[in-house]
């Protein structure tokens, strides 16, 4: 098994529940070896009350969502399938304005 | 600090100024000590293009010092295009040079008979001939400078825009980047100055060197992860998809819908890893860890980029791919490519630009210009070819650019009333491509700030990392008034320090008090930044009131705040109560409801006393309906 840190950051994690001022929301996933981003997220949007709403609608990231893996940004065409290994960090948050 | 160059193009006088200690320490720099200075001294109701206007070239104290990110210089003045107090802020590497020549700032007043240039090598600072460079693009105009001066110059310039007096000119530097609103590329070429440049040995003064190194390696462990990521790893473009998605981006000329109109993946096509795989190198600018800025290269097809350049250019910026893709339905990547090359390389805002197109094509669609008046381009909505076409036009203010050239408001003037529906400005100013549909915060920067329609002022789309602001729901118009001012102040201090809007977004904010303090030596706390930015922004505020423009009689586009609403995509149902947030925000901070006039006791608490008999003595029509 190997265990995969994810994080909701801003008010995203807000409309998760969570209370903190700087908006973080955080979940230990224990998964089987050669699970993909997408599988992470299936497993949250099942367990988790309002991840589907917010973050994942069963079948890509919900619209304006920043991915990261291990502080590394992907869009949703690369994230979905890459494999996740033990000690990966996963973070979502919402896609940033201005530029 | 505080150093000053003088120059009068009347005179053809060179002098310099030393900036008193409590003016730098309440104003701290850039439009912030523009503001302090050019209220000051431009006479009221001034011609913008005249003798009397004053045009600024600012750096903050961060400016060329090892601050996270010190790389920005502010070009200030009264705007032409606006009317109103006018900043345009820009990176690379001019702002640092001019620091390094021993400058905080550049003043230019006068007109000068021909066209000139000014040199600084350090102390020396003199007037050159510029006959020969007048018609220059910026390429090779900056070749030629370097040519003459020396590789090591850094160039501040206009192009053939600017000195056809266009207001969507755009004051340039190193090459491509661009202090791009409020129009200051035409009062640089009202005073028939093409360039400066500069070159500097000296050391920026910095109060504690060894702690400000210490605090640079302090935030560069202490960031938003998210932003790091996203300007390190792709720049702006990395957001153009999702905004055009999720309603952010304006598309069709702020009258379509993004997953309606530009969705079914099609803005994947001007976004992120599209844009990436023309780019050659990164860009940094000065002493930036991220490097958010990009070469690209487009050697073949319709679209391909000068060869004189060896068929490279720059990355467009978010706000250029939207400006020339979702507001015109524009799928082209290569089009938009060269329509950013063309917007540099003759010194155009790109967002002002692109707007301005979108216009036109609206006008076109409507039979508000015929085929004749449009030169017989087949102007449509994502007509690649077309595009690029009436770009080149607005650039040379050829046929129909001369219609076009000086923006939306000119334009529609001379098209007729029918075409103020599809004006999509505030303020004269052409919107940017955030929608306050999507972050209504923004509405109340678009229409208040003493600069409008501008997405670099303070609202609730661009928190730090590290301030903790209540939670508000953002479609929840009331009780957010204490959020945006904090935010609006310390953009306004933001802004006056050097420093650019993406370090502010990436670093914890307490970076910012903290590299000020190491830099002049005195200690400010973040609380002691935000009557400072507010001392700024009213200011600045008050420079419009002196013209007798209140900014809540400016016209307020129907779309911009969703009347009527969208019937479909994220956006649906949005009516953006503008109203309700400038009414709190308008009585917190103690400006009159009606006229936007600060009362005395919110200038007296700013320590601006001297301005209180004044301020009751302007002559500022009030507006009905806000109270």
């Amino acid at each position: 098994m190997s265990r995969v840190h994810v994080e909701v950051r801003h008010y995203l994690a807000r409309m998760l529940g969570s209370q903190d001022l700087e908006g973080h929301w955080e979940r230990e996933i224990e998964l089987s070896s050669g699970c993909t981003v997408r599988d992470v997220l299936s497993q949250l949007a099942e367990e988790e009350r309002g991840f589907s709403d917010v973050i994942y609608d069963g079948e890509r990231l919900r619209r304006g969502i920043l991915l990261l893996i291990n502080g590394k940004l992907y869009h949703w065409a690369k994230a979905a399938e890459v494999e996740l290994r033990d000690g990966d960090r996963l973070s979502l948050s919402p896609m940033i304005g201005g530029g | 600090m505080g150093k000053l160059l003088w120059l009068d193009l009347s005179s053809s006088q060179i002098d310099t100024e030393e900036i008193a200690e409590d003016v730098l320490h309440d104003y701290i720099g850039g439009y912030g000590l523009g503001a302090r200075l050019l209220y000051d001294r431009i006479p009221a109701c001034a011609d913008p293009l005249g003798p009397d206007s004053i045009l600024g070239f600012l750096t903050g104290p961060l400016t060329g010092t090892t601050a996270l990110i010190g790389s920005r210089y502010v070009v200030v003045g009264k705007s032409p295009k606006t009317g109103t107090w006018g900043d345009a802020n820009s990176g690379g590497y001019f702002g640092p040079e001019l620091k390094f020549a021993g400058y905080d700032g550049i003043l230019v007043r006068g007109i000068s008979p021909d066209p000139v240039y000014l040199l600084i090598e350090d102390d020396n600072a003199e007037l050159r001939d510029a006959s020969d460079l007048w018609g220059m693009r910026l390429m090779e105009l900056e070749r030629a400078l370097r040519k003459r001066h020396g590789e090591r110059v850094r160039v501040c310039s206009i192009g053939p825009a600017g000195e056809q007096v266009s207001l969507l000119a755009a004051v340039m530097n190193d090459y491509h980047r661009a202090a791009g609103r409020s129009g200051l590329g035409a009062l640089m070429g009202s005073k028939r100055l093409k360039a400066i440049v500069v070159r500097g040995e000296k050391e920026v003064p910095v109060a504690d060197a060894e702690g400000l190194r210490r605090l640079r390696a302090k935030y560069l462990r202490e960031y938003d992860e998210d932003a790091y990521a996203l300007f390190r790893d792709e720049g702006t473009c990395g957001i153009t998809a999702e905004s055009a998605y999720s309603g952010d981006s304006p598309v069709k000329n702020w009258g379509g819908i993004g997953v309606r109109d530009f969705g079914d993946d099609v803005a994947d096509k001007i976004s992120d890893d599209s844009v990436l795989a023309y780019q050659q190198r990164k860009f940094n600018c000065y002493r930036c860890p991220l490097g958010c800025g990009g070469v690209v290269k487009l050697e073949h097809g319709p679209f391909a980029l000068d060869q004189a350049n060896d068929y490279q250019g720059y990355k467009p910026e978010y706000e250029t791919l939207a400006a020339f893709g979702s507001m015109l339905l524009n799928d082209n990547l290569g089009s938009i490519i060269k329509a950013n090359e063309i917007c540099n390389d003759y010194g155009l805002d790109t967002i002002s630009t692109g707007s301005t197109v979108a216009f036109a094509i609206e006008c076109r669609e409507q039979g508000l210009l015929s085929e004749r008046d449009v030169d017989g381009l087949d102007l449509r909505w994502g007509n690649a070819e077309a595009i690029v076409a009436l770009t080149r036009k607005i650039a040379r203010r050829e046929g129909v650019g001369e219609l076009l050239a000086d923006g939306i408001v000119a334009a529609a003037t001379r098209i007729g009333e029918d075409a103020w529906e599809y004006a999509i400005e505030v303020g004269g100013e052409e919107l940017p491509m955030h929608d306050p549909r999507f972050w209504p915060g923004t509405a109340t920067a678009y229409i208040l700030d003493g600069t409008p329609g501008r997405h670099t002022q303070g609202s609730e789309m661009l928190p730090p990392p590290g301030l903790g602001l209540p939670e508000h729901d953002k479609y929840e118009y009331s009780g957010k008034a204490e959020n945006h001012r904090k935010l609006v102040n310390l953009t306004h201090v933001m802004n006056s320090a050097g420093i650019c809007l993406f370090a502010y977004m990436t670093f914890y904010i307490q970076s910012l008090p903290d590299q000020l303090s190491a830099v002049t030596g005195w200690k400010y706390s973040l609380e002691d930044l935000y009557p400072i930015g507010e001392r700024i922004g009213t200011l600045r505020h008050l420079f419009n009131l002196r013209e007798g423009l209140n900014p809540l009689l400016r016209r307020i586009p129907d779309r911009m705040v969703g009347v009527p609403p969208q019937d479909e995509g994220p956006l649906e149902g949005v009516t953006v109560d503008y109203r309700t947030q400038i009414r709190e925000y308008l009585e917190l901070i103690g400006w009159d409801p009606k006229t936007t006039v600060p009362s005395a006791d919110s200038l007296r608490v700013l320590g601006l006393d001297e301005l209180v008999d004044e301020a009751a003595n302007f002559q500022v029509p009030a507006a009905e309906g806000w109270g």
